[in-house]
């Protein structure tokens, strides 16, 4: 069964508790992703992807969980980190995405358009800690407008994110199983959309599911 | 972290005779990627740049025949992407008062030092990676046995007397096969691969190394090579033909490999860039609740090199 919405907003910082500056970083990513910006994004290997959407953890580690929420999208490189810098050394090629067409007798020669987004190998990302709250749109996997209907008895409540056709990702009413499939605490309603169906929500990851983060 | 007193109670009290500060009292080397790169200045987030290949040489045109037509061709691009690098240091209200030597004070002093360092590192490292991952226009390292020409091997065909000089038709070298040392039969070489240097289309360029530039350990050798009146390490009177050449050497103390060494035409005639998107700049600010005083440092560039003419490697035996 679809979500009520077949569509949903990117997740995205709204505050921080501290009222600094959201942590951000931005590391290597792995090869062939395709994944939208303001998408939950994991380490796999030293390397960014999109999050498997596995919140079954029982032991805090770093090597699954949800790293942050994508600032850019994905790059589809050829191979992971393709021109990611390290230390001391600039941004390598192609530096650019579309890439097009070829070069007579140069294989590995590149064209792009001049002034084509520029690509850094990395994917910039707000860390998932917990002193920053992220908003995204609350849905039900079910299909049920009544269960996609926000109210205040959520607060301080656990819920799981689901991938939505297009790519983007919502507060699922479905998934309220903890250490099971849920992923986010609800801190509070938007307070642009109140009670109202599909209304946005603000929400910190659960501890343990914070890859560069958690406890 | 913030330096708090703790940390520093030498500095607290008077009657030490000096104070031997590493970032202001150790001489700075003087910048040398300038010496090398041509640079320049940018104000965007990144610049582009891409090759043009003209025409080969132009045929003989038999009485009355039509003429015959040659294309220009787009070759490869090279994107000069400026990255951001930034530091930051903090002291304590207490440290700042009570330092008794204004030390803490000039702390961010040595920010200027780090960042010079990091602005030859990342410089000094087109050559250091060039035979690896250091690309230009073509995409492959740049100092390559075999770069492959756009004219492709009707351009080595074309180029005149560039047979002992290449290692595959249609292909062009800046790097010896294999690597040698800094020596005679090496410098030879490579300034015959120089005098040789095709464009892509294999018409002969006007190409002359002017700088060999080596790491410390190598400036020895490098003066006996370009000062010797007579052909050095020979008992014969022959006279020492590389002076000919007019080459003078330069030491980069950030090459990491004693055994490399590379050549470069004079600056504007090589292909070796360095954008600034912003210089070395710094703000200050104090921190409100805890009087803190912080310091960041920072610049923004590029560099890397969008084609290989005009320039020359070989990473040691």
């Amino acid at each position: 069964m679809a979500a009520v919405l077949s569509d949903h907003q990117p997740i995205r910082v709204v505050q921080t508790i501290s009222g600094n500056n959201p942590l951000s970083g931005e590391e290597p990513e792995q090869l062939s992703q395709t994944f939208l910006e303001g998408v939950p994004v994991m380490l796999n290997s030293g390397f960014i992807k999109e999050w498997d959407a596995v919140a079954n953890i029982t032991v805090a580690t770093a090597t699954a969980g949800i790293a942050g929420i994508a600032r850019a999208p994905g790059s589809n490189l050829s191979s992971s980190g393709k021109g990611a810098p390290t230390a001391f050394t600039g941004v390598g090629a192609p530096a650019a995405a579309p890439t097009f067409g070829s070069v007579l007798n140069q294989a590995s020669a590149i064209n792009f358009t001049p002034g084509a987004p520029f690509v850094t190998g990395r994917t910039p990302f707000e860390i998932a800690c917990p002193d920053t709250i992220f908003e995204a749109t609350f849905d039900d996997a079910g299909g049920s407008a009544t269960n996609a209907t926000t109210n205040v008895n959520m607060k301080g409540k656990r819920f799981g994110l689901t991938k939505d056709a297009t790519g983007h990702w919502y507060v699922d009413f479905a998934k309220v199983t903890q250490g099971t499939n849920t992923c986010v605490i609800i801190k509070q309603l938007s307070p642009l959309d109140g009670a109202i169906q599909n209304g946005r929500v603000w929400f910190v990851f659960e501890d343990a599911l914070m890859q560069l983060s958690g406890n | 972290m913030t330096m708090v007193r703790g940390a520093f109670p030498q500095l607290l009290a008077t009657g030490a005779h000096a104070v031997f500060v590493e970032w202001r009292d150790i001489k700075q080397r003087e910048p040398e990627f300038e010496k090398i790169f041509n640079v320049e200045t940018s104000t965007k987030a990144f610049e582009d740049e891409f090759q043009m290949v003209g025409m080969g040489p132009m045929p003989e045109a038999p009485e009355n025949t039509p003429t015959a037509y040659f294309d220009g061709i787009q070759a490869g691009i090279k994107r000069y992407l400026h990255l951001t690098y930034r530091m930051g240091s903090r002291a304590s209200w207490e440290l700042v008062e009570d330092d008794q030597y204004g030390i803490i004070n000039k702390v961010p002093e040595a920010h200027v030092k780090s960042a010079r360092f990091t602005q030859e590192m990342v410089a000094a490292n087109i050559f250091n990676q060039g035979f690896t991952s250091i690309v230009s226009t073509d995409g492959v390292s740049l100092f390559n046995t075999a770069h492959p020409l756009v004219g492709g091997v009707a351009a080595t065909n074309t180029a005149p007397g560039i047979t002992n000089v290449i290692t595959a038709a249609g292909t062009y070298p800046n790097r010896p096969t294999p690597d040698v040392d800094l020596s005679i039969t090496g410098l030879q070489f490579m300034a015959n691969v120089f005098e040789r240097f095709p464009d892509s289309q294999g018409l002969p360029s006007h190409a002359k190394p002017k700088y060999i530039l080596i790491p410390p350990e190598s400036k020895f050798i490098a003066r006996e090579l370009l000062g010797s009146s007579g052909k050095p390490y020979t008992s014969d009177n022959e006279i020492n033909a590389l002076l000919g050449e007019d080459l003078t050497f330069m030491v980069s103390h950030y090459l990491t490999s004693q055994s490399t060494w590379f050549a470069l035409a004079d600056k504007g005639n090589h292909q070796l860039k360095f954008f600034w998107r912003k210089k070395l700049d710094a703000k200050y600010d104090d921190d409100f609740d805890t009087g803190a005083l912080k310091t960041i440092s920072y610049m923004r560039f590029s560099c890397g090199a969008t084609h290989w003419i005009n320039t020359y490697g070989s990473n040691g035996p």
